[in-house]
């Protein structure tokens, strides 16, 4: 091949890298305009999309248990969050939070809610969830969280989570009678006065049947394994942020200790004053069931 | 005006602005800009070319000689004088190194370019770099063809220096005087694996993260596991597990380091290549019994112009054809953000990590071992540590065995009493050993692949297929990740509903691509035995605002008392996100 072929061959190669250079360019500042979007626009919008998949599948692993799979919230557990004035910054100027709707999402995954604004309607607490609060979720999963639970926002339905306080109420509840002590003997101390629907209660399954095991597992993976663990020693990614820790399920001496009616009044009316919320609203079938599933795990009858 | 001239005084002030001197006289005044434009053009073609006057390209174009002394004026000139001034005519064509080489230091050096532009961009901070890379897809003109080249001449960089290594090899181009070109080769290829090794977390996705586990993961064997092994994985990872730490660390190996070290070892390579041994001549005609082809050989082609120009050509082609391709065809892949609590499985690595991964399934020594066990009743199957020998020693022994070739060939030689002789008849054994690593490579990556490996299950297989949850590398190079069948058909290929597998039986030839689909993962359930009356249930649910949640439910009559009998694989998707 002679020099000046050469030269002029790579000239004309060079030319033809302008073709793919002048297309990007084209696409990416937009020049001409098109009714698809094109270049970075396309791009950013499927970030956005990327971000609200990753988003859904961490809401559905970490968040439904308490939440509610749709996000409509479960009673006495938590409150919803496919919840129009949330999504539209009512909430957030209902408690004075300034910064956005955005930021309060991302801080409420972040730090959780360590004084819960309504005990009496959610006995659950808010965990936090952020890595710098070892909590399980990274900043990314956060940001898909977020992006996520507002793409709610168009279709949300008005949801009262969060009634005012009559300010009689507060003033005219009565306190509930205490129930009639039992005495027992290396209790838990919790399990001293358990009060009337429980005390003494039996349970409605034999504790080797396969399908309520299975049963129970699932409910415990759905709403206890946050806190407690996929094997019950109270290590869930939720379990580093609470204080008192949750319990730990495969201890024999402990769970001794925790007689089945005791157990089932812990679960279904939850420990006040720690991160243990109640299940009440489960039933009490569900609640058996996930009962003798965790006793299964320190082998306590 | 086309004349060689001697140097000339520095002009005085009159004489500079000779304009004012001929404003009346138009001709003069045409002639003197003439001259002037001229002498700028001359003077800037000296200063680029080093010493090349426009007289001179003039001559080498056209294929004239230079005057005496003028080749010794360009070739000593900073830039020029890396090259040699002339090459042997038979080494230089094309057939005898396949330009490898050349193409390394091409891709090499679209690595520092566009590298160097990605740094601008991206965030070494665990919980900022993964947003930083989308930013510079989704927000920055360029900024994904950028990343898409960088990715892309990485691989093909990695791809040129191991063909390269071959070719060297089959060529015998490493015998005698060039053994330690070869040593520094080996080393540049490692330490082009590191790069692709810490580059390869930068994007710190789910692939990165777990990819830097699972390669990282292997040096924990190193033995003494509890003296060596984890303390050595400890300081690579900077911590127990992948983490900002360990993005910290590689970020600083993949911009400063192996980069320093490639450079310093490039220089070291191309020098005992290009001045003190020049490349080598094709064997047959280096050791050829008739005198007048080895004088042939031996003939000199200048450097200019007929080399450089060639190599414009080949710099236009390749930067053409990579253009090309991560314009209209190349998308360096971008997953879900790293999640440190959910592994994806099976796990994935890229190509050139793949044979490692073949080798930690131990398909030789440890049946070998048991059989040996077994022949003989001994109960010896512990004293055999499959992951520090197959994962660790293993890969350095044959390191240290590929570092050593050339000086291993010496000593069989010696041995033998041959004169060292490059023509493949005089190194049989050489050539077939070469063949054999190849053929035994080759089969490692096959057994590192996926295809490769049992499935966890068969329901787990054919939600892999179809509902991955990532996209999965293909096994080589250059071909796209398959994100799986339902991620291609896109949000609107698939409409709303449940749907029970059985009735997709046959489909008629006019079915949608999401009917076929169905009637793929109804054949694929039917024709495994694995899982007795196994049924299938695909739903696609609307579940927000533009997105669809996408459920593979398969069932099946449990084969044991504690086994559930259904699987299920959920993948959530939005309108936008598809490619
Ligand atoms: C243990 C049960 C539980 C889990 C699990 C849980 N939350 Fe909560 N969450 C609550 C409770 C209780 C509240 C109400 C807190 C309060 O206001 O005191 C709440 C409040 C919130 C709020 C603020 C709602 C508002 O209107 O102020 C958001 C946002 C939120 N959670 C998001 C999440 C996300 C995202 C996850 C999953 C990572 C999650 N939650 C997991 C119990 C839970
Ligand atoms: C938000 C976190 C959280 C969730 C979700 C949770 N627990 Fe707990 N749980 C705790 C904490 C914290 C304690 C420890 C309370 C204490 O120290 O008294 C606890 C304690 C317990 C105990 C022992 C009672 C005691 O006094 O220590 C049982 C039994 C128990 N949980 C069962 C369950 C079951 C069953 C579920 C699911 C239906 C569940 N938990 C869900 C946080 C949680
Ligand atoms: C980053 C990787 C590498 C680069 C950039 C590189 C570059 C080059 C270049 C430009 C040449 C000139 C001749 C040619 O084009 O073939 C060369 C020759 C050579 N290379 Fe490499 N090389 C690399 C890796 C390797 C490896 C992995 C080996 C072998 C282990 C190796 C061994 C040699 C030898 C022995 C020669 C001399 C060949 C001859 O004289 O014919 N190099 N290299």
């Amino acid at each position: 091949m002679s020099t000046r072929f050469q030269i002029l061959v790579g000239l004309l190669f060079t030319l033809l890298t302008g073709v793919p250079l002048a297309t990007i360019a084209v696409n990416d500042f937009g020049i001409v305009p098109s009714s698809e979007p094109m270049g970075l626009e396309r791009r950013a919008a499927a970030r956005r999309g990327r971000e609200i998949e990753m988003g859904a599948e961490t809401f559905a692993r970490w968040c439904a248990g308490c939440h509610g799979v749709l996000g409509e919230g479960i009673p006495q557990v938590a409150p919803a969050l496919a919840r129009g004035d949330l999504l539209d910054g009512r909430r957030a100027r209902a408690i004075g939070w300034t910064a956005g709707t955005d930021a309060l999402i991302r801080h409420t995954i972040v730090a959780g809610r360590p004084i819960p604004s309504r005990p009496d309607l959610y006995a659950a607490r808010m965990p936090a969830w952020g890595s710098e609060f070892g909590g399980a979720l990274g900043a990314e999963q956060v940001n898909a969280l977020v992006a996520f639970i507002l793409n709610w926002r168009v279709a949300a339905p008005e949801v009262n989570a969060f009634p005012p306080l009559p300010p009689t109420v507060a003033a005219t509840r009565v306190p509930a009678l205490p129930p009639t002590p039992t005495p027992r003997v290396q209790v838990l101390p919790v399990c001293q006065m358990i009060p009337a629907p429980y005390a003494g209660a039996k349970a409605p399954f034999p504790s080797d049947d396969k399908a309520v095991l299975a049963s129970g597992k699932q409910i415990y993976e759905a709403r206890c394994a946050a806190c407690h663990g996929n094997t019950g020693k109270g290590d869930g990614p939720a379990a580093a942020a609470l204080n008192p820790k949750p319990a730990n399920l495969t201890d024999k001496a402990f769970m001794r200790m925790l007689p089945v009616d005791c157990h089932l009044y812990v679960i279904a009316e939850g420990v006040k004053g720690t991160g243990m919320p109640p299940w009440k609203s489960l039933g009490n079938d569900a609640l058996w069931k996930v009962l003798i599933y965790t006793r299964a795990f320190s082998g306590t009858p | 005006m086309f004349q060689r001239e001697k140097r000339r005084p520095r002009p005085s002030v009159r004489e500079r602005l000779p304009l004012l001197k001929h404003l009346g006289d138009r001709a003069r005044l045409a002639q003197v800009v003439r001259d002037t434009a001229f002498r700028v053009a001359d003077n800037v073609t000296r200063a680029l070319s080093a010493g090349l006057s426009l007289a001179d390209v003039r001559a080498l174009l056209r294929g004239e000689p230079l005057p005496e002394g003028r080749e010794v004026v360009f070739t000593n000139a900073f830039f020029a004088h890396w090259r040699p001034r002339a090459y042997a005519q038979s080494a230089s064509k094309f057939s005898n190194t396949f330009a490898l080489g050349f193409l390394s230091v091409l891709t090499l050096f679209v690595q520092a370019i566009t590298g160097i532009v990605l740094m601008l961009f991206y965030n070494p901070s665990a919980d900022a770099a993964y947003a930083s890379v989308w930013r510079i897809v989704a927000e920055i003109p360029f900024g994904q063809f950028v990343r898409d080249l960088h990715r892309l001449s990485a691989d093909l960089l990695i791809l040129f220096a191991a063909l390269h290594l071959l070719r060297v090899y089959f060529a015998g181009a490493f015998k005698p005087p060039r053994q330690f070109t070869w040593v520094t080769g080996v080393l540049l290829l490692v330490l082009v694996l590191g790069s692709a090794l810490t580059g390869s977390l930068l994007p710190y996705d789910q692939a990165a993260y777990w990819g830097v586990t699972w390669v990282t993961d292997a040096l924990k064997a190193a033995p003494p596991r509890e003296g060596i092994g984890v303390a050595f994985t400890r300081f690579v990872r900077g911590g127990d597990t992948v983490g900002a730490a360990t993005l910290l660390r590689f970020y600083f190996a993949h911009i400063a380091l192996l980069p320093a070290l490639t450079l310093a070892l490039l220089a070291a390579h191309y020098y005992r290549v290009a001045r003190l041994h020049g490349i080598s001549l094709p064997a047959g005609e280096e050791e050829s019994p008739d005198p007048e082809v080895r004088a042939a050989a031996q003939a000199r082609v200048d450097f200019l112009p007929g080399i450089l120009t060639r190599e414009w050509l080949w710099i236009a082609m390749a930067v053409c054809a990579l253009t090309m391709l991560a314009a209209f065809g190349y998308h360096a892949p971008l997953g879900s953000a790293a999640d440190a609590t959910r592994a994806p499985s099976p796990a994935t690595v890229s190509w050139y990590w793949l044979w490692l991964q073949g080798m930690r399934q131990d398909p030789i020594v440890l049946p070998l071992w048991r059989a040996w066990c077994d022949a003989f009743g001994v109960d010896a199957l512990d004293w055999y540590d499959s992951a520090a020998w197959q994962g660790v020693l293993l890969p350095s022994a044959l390191f240290l065995l590929l570092l050593g070739v050339p000086y291993l060939d010496e000593v069989w030689d010696r041995w033998r009493g041959h004169a060292s002789s490059r023509l493949g008849h005089n190194r049989k054994l050489g050539v077939t050993l070469g063949l054999l690593g190849v053929a035994v490579f080759i089969w490692f990556t096959y057994l590192g692949t996926p295809m490769a490996s049992a499935p966890v299950s068969r329901a787990a297989e054919i939600a892999q297929a179809f509902l991955p949850a990532e996209c999965v590398p293909a096994p080589i190079p250059l071909l796209p990740a398959d994100c799986g069948v339902a991620r291609r058909l896109g949000y609107d290929g698939l409409p709303t509903g449940a749907y029970e597998l059985e009735q997709f039986a046959d489909v008629p030839p006019s079915a949608s691509r999401f009917e076929v689909m169905l009637a793929q993962m109804y054949a694929r359930l039917r024709r495994q035995t694995d899982l007795p009356d196994a049924k299938g249930f695909f739903i696609v649910a609307d579940w927000q605002t533009d997105l669809k949640k996408i459920t593979l439910r398969i069932t099946w009559t449990p084969r044991a008392p504690d086994e559930v009998g259904v699987f299920e694989r959920t993948m959530f998707l939005h309108r936008d996100s598809v490619d």
